[in-house]
């Protein structure tokens, strides 16, 4: 066990915890935000994508360890509020179905934006390609990244 | 009677003349922009954008000393997927990748793409050494 401080959502959290565990276990288990999900713990699917220092990546498949003091970021850290242009989309454009792979789409496509203020559908897919939504909402998530990046380009 | 002379030649004159015959040039610069986009896809998400990893958990594929090493390796790791310790710039790594499926050509497309990017330069891998690979 170490002590390992994470900084989750602009808070600081010190937790007691195996340094290998993985990252997604301490937002879950031990924190207490359960916005982000385990789908299949090889970093396969995306369903737990979170940002490290503003990059996305697979949380159930990173230590605990490497994560202390870097910026994580949740999907509960997106927005208090969903006022974020990629949260609206979602809702404007009403994409989830189930629901359990959006916090990592969501991830995804807000770091996607960040990089490509506006993506091309095939752009898109290619960044969107790690990401697998068994209810196959991909049209509609498409059409939010299009709608999020005009509400960023209004901004 | 001299029948059995020709029948002879022939095929090593055929051997001989495919054998310096040349292949076509691999265009390296068109396999590495089409890597691009089999990496985006399906490497990104662990190796990063600019290939650096994560120290400790992904191994960096930026100016690797472990991928440039063997080009044989990588492309048998990509089919088969990578399980147990490395040591890639001096950092020891013990995960796993999966193998991933692809085309003969995107496995040469996409190590060529890592090899030529994020200050690597290597000699072009073609989908002819990734088919002799899988088998």
């Amino acid at each position: 066990m170490a002590t390992i401080t994470l900084k989750l959502n602009n808070t600081n959290h010190t937790i007691e915890a195996d340094p290998k565990m993985p990252l997604l276990w301490a937002i879950r288990d031990v924190v207490g935000l359960t916005g982000t999900k385990y789908g299949c713990g090889i970093a396969q699917c995306g369903a737990c994508t979170v940002h490290l220092d503003g990059k996305p990546v697979r949380s159930c498949s990173i230590p605990v360890a490497v994560a202390a003091n870097k910026n994580v970021t949740t999907i509960e850290g997106v927005s208090s509020d969903n006022s974020n242009p990629v949260q609206q989309a979602w809702i404007l454009e009403q994409v989830p179905q189930c629901g359990y792979c959006q916090s990592g789409q969501i991830m995804a496509a807000t770091a996607l934006l960040k990089s490509n203020a506006n993506p091309s559908d095939k752009e898109i897919d290619t960044a969107m390609q790690g990401h697998i939504c068994r209810c196959g909402t991909y049209p509609r998530i498409r059409k939010a990244i299009k709608t999020a990046a005009q509400l960023m380009a209004k901004k | 009677m001299n029948l059995k002379l020709p029948l002879l030649i022939l095929p090593i004159i055929s051997i001989t003349f495919l054998y310096f015959q040349k292949t076509p040039a691999f265009d390296l610069k068109k396999s590495v922009a089409r890597g691009q986009e089999v990496y985006t896809s399906n490497c990104i998400a662990c190796h990063m954008e600019k290939g650096e990893g994560l120290e400790g958990v992904y191994p960096p594929l930026a100016k690797s000393n472990y991928l440039m090493a063997d080009k044989k390796r990588s492309i048998v790791q990509i089919i088969n997927g990578v399980n147990g310790p490395i040591k890639v710039n001096g950092v020891e790594y013990d995960g796993a990748m999966m193998a991933i499926d692809l085309t003969d050509e995107q496995v040469s497309d996409v190590l060529n793409y890592v090899r030529n990017s994020f200050g690597n330069k290597g000699v072009a891998v073609t989908p002819a050494e990734v088919k002799v690979a899988r088998k």
